[in-house]
């Protein structure tokens, strides 16, 4: 009996143990699950009440793109997401942010506070914008020749390159030409060969020598024929390529040969102010209202410097030509060498939504060694209403000012200089994901090589544009 | 019966023809319309008298005489009609008119079976019954012509004097006051027509009272009493286009004929000649000549003439009494004066009218008035000297100013520019007076202030700074025929500045409500000129403890400045390079912004630095303004400046792309100048 009682009582401390045992197993599991009635059932008599135990929701993951998008895992029971950038908190239901360049963002998800509480913020994540790529699909000139002074339009999907070229192989007879390019699989701009558009004028004509161009498209009728591709281009009859003046020249097709209108229409008299000087130069044009109302920004330079100007005509009758001109704005907080502030080789771009007018020109003064060009250029805009009025404004304000170290290329590229900005076929400004595409010219200098003319060559740059606060 | 038939065609053949007679000479009737000959209006009958008879009835026959002497003898032997201006005060019964003619009453002696008629001032016409006897009723408040048909008129019976109607003298009016008192008509011009007057007749006035009372020309007997209006001139008063320009600048470059300064003590004939612009003129039918007259200083005496090319001179000489007019700007017309020892004197502004009535031969060859080639003017400096009179536009008028039709019509032309060519000054020995012409500155342009202007300035005038650059003044004329400061640095000089500095203005102005400076300019050289304008400004916050509160400010070099220029009707926004540029062929508007100014470095460096901002600040004050010109670039480079003032609306740039509108204006429309 004593056997069969010490056998149950072990079977009952067994039994028990056992029991005891599956209890706290049970108890273990139910923190991983809160369904569990032992649970619910400790919590609910430590709440006092019969509701369940809400749960922490976890920390969102933070990835941020190249463009500064930052993106955050998603949590269905989240009611929205807060964020933190520096000191300020905001919140959000979305799962996405634009950052600028250093922002720090963390990131928590939101629950209910009922059955979900708040999660931990995010690991801090910064983003860095990446270096601005050197987008390298204008093709080099051949030996001996050289490509400048670009002016390069999107027309749709198709961009047209306008720039000044050698006719002959180490010759100065300047022409211009006009590539064709088109985007390939990679979204890479390929361009076609350059077709000359415009040579130069006879030995006794004012455009002898030519010097640089800029297209327009619009509708301009000359001897009963509509044209819808106006040239105006600057040039001299000087072998010095000084005492520029600018005229114009028309095509029915952007890349054909182009006509031309006759006498220049912006003058310059080298008599007057000087045959070694400059003159009129660096033509920008723009079609201001996308018919025939066409302004032309251009440089003049005499002995007192290079200034803006433009001059505005309707050019829906090109024999009919009666044009207003007046200097631009030449102030602004540009970088300046100079002891009066001055605004060389400009190209220009109309933003008629915002009103702006965008321009990418050269620094001033230029490279005191051969060649004398410039070795930096800037980014700028102006209220379109400032150039109206002779009343104090803002003037041109810098968005951007580079050398050719910024922009990261071989340092036997020693000048940035004649810089264009990529706009619609009318001039007008084309924003690339908040960015804007120049194309400028650097080449070697003397220093590094005699025949430093002969490797001008044209460079894109995309230039993202400050977010405005 | 034969022959009685016979006897019946020849009676109604020869009534006919006698009616035929008698309509082919009264052909009028009240259908027709007549042209009125006389005055309209209450002035009609200004300078005529009212025949006032007896309010009681005569106790026997008295015969009331009123009798209106012609201007000059008049043929009425072919007159259809004689026609009498009248109106009626108190109804008159039983009139008889009539006409004195050859010593003869011809008179409505008896009845007619013509009537008479009265037109009114809009031309209708009512029949006007001959009673017995011829006589005839004017009704109280009728007024009118009275047409009497000559054919009518009857000599008096008893008259035995053989006269004729070809040598007609008078109108005369009678009636019995025995049976006919207490009346009143008053009697103006007269006239007669020949031929139809509603049908081509012609109407000659033969009694003209438009240059006023004719008292000595009428007689009234028997108890008719003439009342006569007080003296009025029926062209005073009346309203006409003034013919010339008006306002402060209406005189502007006027030729002013200045007398000699001195008396002579014999005769000696001033005299100036002003010719026509298209040479000989036929004024044969002119009414007056118009002078647009400047009274500038005394009124010369002046006699008014006309010349052939010939020399032969019709005048005012001989014409004491008669009026001389005036038109007021307010196109009123008023007695300005009457000829006394063959001139009048004129002391106030307008446009002169010198009656043509008044004009006859004084000498000379020519008979007519048909190639007539200059105005003379000519007064004697034995009486008349130290006078200024002046002569812009002159005229003549035909048909009667203020009345009936009448045109101006221009000899000399003006239009404010400088005609002083056309006027000839000559004395006849040697006193001499001149000529010069009117100057006058407009010191408003719409938004602009002028304060520096060339008038009044000779030729070196405006001596250059001793410590500087050679320099010379001269005077030359602006886009406006004003005189212009005209100013050439004429190179360096040894140990003195490199710039010649003129002096421009010195005193004391506000501007501060002010954008900026405008001026005129010219470049007369061949290449783009550049000046500075020297500015001082004092009551500077910043100096206003100095004992030198004047801080001296001038533009610098890259700011924007405004061009108009007038001949080629283009603006442009220019730069300062360094200064005022001018360039080349330029001539019109500069403005300059307060903001292209700073101050100048050695007043900084010497009395400390003023800001920008301070410049013609609220409470500062315009001081002086000096133009300087650098004789290392601009030695022998002219050019001229006039009308330095200050503006006070920032222009806008205006184009094919940017339009005009009520915020955005170009210089000429915010100075006015495309009115």
């Amino acid at each position: 009996m004593k056997k069969f009682l010490a056998l149950l009582i072990v079977l009952v401390l067994a039994l028990s143990l056992g029991l005891s045992m599956a209890s706290c197993k049970k108890g273990g599991k139910t923190s991983d699950k809160p369904d569990d009635s032992t649970e619910i059932s400790t919590t609910a008599e430590q709440s006092g009440t019969s509701e369940k135990q809400a749960t922490k929701l976890d920390a969102p993951v933070v990835t941020i793109s190249e463009e500064g998008l930052a993106t955050w895992t998603s949590d269905a029971n989240a009611v929205r997401y807060q964020y933190k950038l520096g000191e300020t908190e905001m919140q959000t239901a979305k799962t996405s942010l634009q950052l600028e360049d250093g922002q720090t963002i963390q990131v928590k998800a939101i629950g209910d506070g009922e059955n979900y509480l708040d999660s931990d913020y995010s690991a801090a994540m910064t983003y860095t914008a990446p270096a601005p790529a050197i987008v390298t699909g204008i093709p080099a000139p051949a030996e001996g020749y050289y490509m400048t002074n670009a002016d390069l339009i999107q027309d749709g999907e198709t961009r047209y390159l306008l720039y000044t070229t050698n006719m002959t192989a180490g010759e100065d007879d300047n022409a211009f030409a006009v590539m064709t390019g088109e985007l390939n699989d990679d979204e890479e701009w390929v361009y076609g060969e350059g077709k000359v558009v415009l040579s130069a004028g006879a030995e006794d004509a004012w455009d002898r020598y030519l010097l640089s161009a800029s297209i327009v498209k619009g509708e301009f009728a000359m001897g009963g024929e509509t044209y819808n591709w106006l040239l105006a281009y600057a040039a001299t009859d000087l072998a010095t390529g000084t005492a520029a003046q600018i005229g114009l020249a028309v095509s029915k097709t952007v890349d054909g040969e182009y006509t031309r209108v006759g006498a220049p229409v912006i003058t310059y008299d080298k008599d007057a102010y000087g045959a070694t000087m400059a003159g009129c130069y660096a033509p920008s044009a723009i079609n201001y209202d996308k018919q025939s109302g066409v302004r032309i920004f251009y440089t003049y330079a005499d002995k007192y410097g290079h200034f803006s100007f433009f001059w505005d005509a309707d050019l829906s009758d090109l024999e009919n030509v009666d044009g207003q001109g007046a200097m631009g704005v030449n102030d602004g907080d540009l970088h300046s060498g100079d002891a009066v502030l001055m605004f060389p080789n400009s190209d220009m771009a109309y933003d008629a939504t915002e009103g702006l007018f965008v321009a990418v020109k050269d620094y001033s003064p230029s490279a005191a060694t051969a060649p004398s060009f410039a070795e930096r250029i800037e980014l700028c805009w102006i209220d379109e209403d400032e150039l109206y009025t002779t009343d104090p404004g803002y003037g041109w304000l810098s968005l951007g000012f580079w050398d050719t170290f910024d922009l990261e290329l071989d340092l036997e590229y020693e000048r940035a200089y004649s810089a264009c900005i990529v706009s619609d076929a009318y001039g007008h400004m084309m924003y690339f994901n908040n960015s804007v595409e120049i194309v400028y010219n650097t080449c070697m200098t003397k220093a590094t090589t005699e025949n430093y003319m002969y490797t001008q060559i044209l460079v894109s740059y995309l230039f993202a544009l400050p977010m405005p606060e | 019966m034969k022959v009685t038939k016979k006897a019946l065609v020849l009676v109604l053949t020869v009534a006919i023809a006698l009616s035929s007679v008698c309509f082919s000479a009264f052909a009028l009737g009240t259908e027709d319309n007549v042209a009125y000959p006389f005055r309209t209006g209450s002035a009609a009958l200004a300078n005529a008298p009212t025949l006032v008879s007896y309010t009681e009835q005569a106790s026997g026959d008295t015969w009331h005489w009123f009798e209106a002497i012609f201007d000059s003898q008049t043929d009425l032997s072919s007159a259809s009609y004689l026609a009498v201006e009248f109106e009626g005060v108190k109804t008159a019964w039983n009139l008889t008119f009539g006409i004195m003619g050859g010593g003869t009453r011809w008179g409505s002696y008896t009845d007619r079976s013509v009537n008479a008629y009265i037109v009114t001032e809009n031309g209708t016409v009512t029949e006007r019954a001959s009673q017995n006897g011829g006589y005839m009723t004017i009704n109280a408040g009728e007024k009118g012509m009275l047409l009497l048909p000559i054919a009518n008129l009857t000599k008096v019976g008893w008259d035995s004097v053989n006269g004729s109607l070809a040598n007609s003298t008078s109108l005369f009016i009678e009636t019995n006051a025995l049976y006919n008192w207490n009346w009143e008509i008053t009697i103006g011009e007269i006239g007669y027509y020949t031929g139809d007057p509603a049908n081509g007749g012609t109407f000659t006035k033969i009694f003209d009272l438009s240059g006023g009372l004719k008292k000595a020309k009428y007689s009234a007997v028997n108890g008719l009493t003439l009342n006569f209006p007080g003296e009025v001139d029926t062209k005073v008063g009346a309203q006409v286009e003034y013919p010339f320009t008006t306002g402060a600048y209406a005189f502007k470059n006027a030729t002013v004929w200045a007398g000699p300064t001195s008396s002579d003590a014999n005769d000696n004939w001033q005299t100036v000649f002003a010719g026509f612009d298209d040479g000989a003129v036929d004024l044969s039918d002119a009414t007056y000549i118009a002078v647009q007259y400047l009274a500038k200083t005394g009124a010369p005496g002046l006699t008014y003439g006309i010349e052939t090319a010939n020399g032969t001179r019709f005048s005012n000489v001989g014409h004491d009494g008669d009026n001389v007019y005036m038109i007021g700007e307010n196109g009123i017309v008023s007695k300005t004066g009457s000829y006394l020892y063959d001139a009048s004197n004129v002391s106030t502004s307008g446009a002169l009218l010198i009656p043509m009535a008044s004009i006859s031969k004084q000498f000379g060859s020519d008979s007519n008035l048909t190639a007539m080639t200059q105005l003379v003017m000519t007064t004697n400096s034995k009486y008349n000297w130290n006078f200024e009179v002046g002569f812009g536009e002159i005229g003549y008028y035909t048909g009667e100013i203020g009345y009936n039709d009448f045109t101006y019509h221009r000899l000399i032309a003006f239009g404010n520019v400088d005609r002083s060519a056309s006027f000839a000054v000559t004395p006849t020995t040697g006193n001499a007076g001149r000529k010069y012409v009117n100057k006058i500155d407009r010191t408003v342009y719409g938004d602009s202030n002028m304060f520096v202007f060339g008038t009044g300035k000779q030729d070196g005038s405006i001596v250059p700074w001793s410590g500087g650059a050679a320099g010379t003044q001269t005077i030359v004329l602006d886009t406006y025929g004003d005189d212009a400061i005209k100013l050439v640095c004429d190179g360096p000089r040894e140990g003195a500045d490199a710039y010649t500095a003129f002096d421009m203005f010195a005193g004391s102005r506000d501007v501060t409500a002010a954008k900026g400076f405008t001026l005129w300019a010219k470049n007369y050289s061949d290449v783009e000129v550049s000046f500075n304008l020297e500015v001082d400004c004092t009551g500077i916050p910043a100096r206003a403890e100095s004992a030198l509160p004047n801080a001296r400010f001038n533009i610098k070099q890259g700011n924007r400045f405004w061009l108009y220029d007038v001949n080629t009707g283009k603006q442009t926004i220019y730069m300062t390079r360094p200064c005022v540029t001018l360039p080349v062929g330029f001539e019109g508007w500069v403005r300059i912004p307060y903001t292209a100014f700073a101050q100048a470095e050695w007043d900084a460096a010497g009395f400390g630095a003023v800001a920008n901002e301070d410049f013609m600040s609220a409470g500062t004050r315009l001081t002086y303004i000096g133009i300087t010109v650098y004789s290392g670039d601009y030695t022998g480079k002219a050019f001229a400046v006039n009308k330095l003032g200050t503006y006070n609306t920032t222009p806008s740039f205006i184009s094919a792309l940017v339009p005009m509108s009520d915020t955005m204006k170009n210089i000429p429309a915010l100075m006015g100048l495309e009115d």
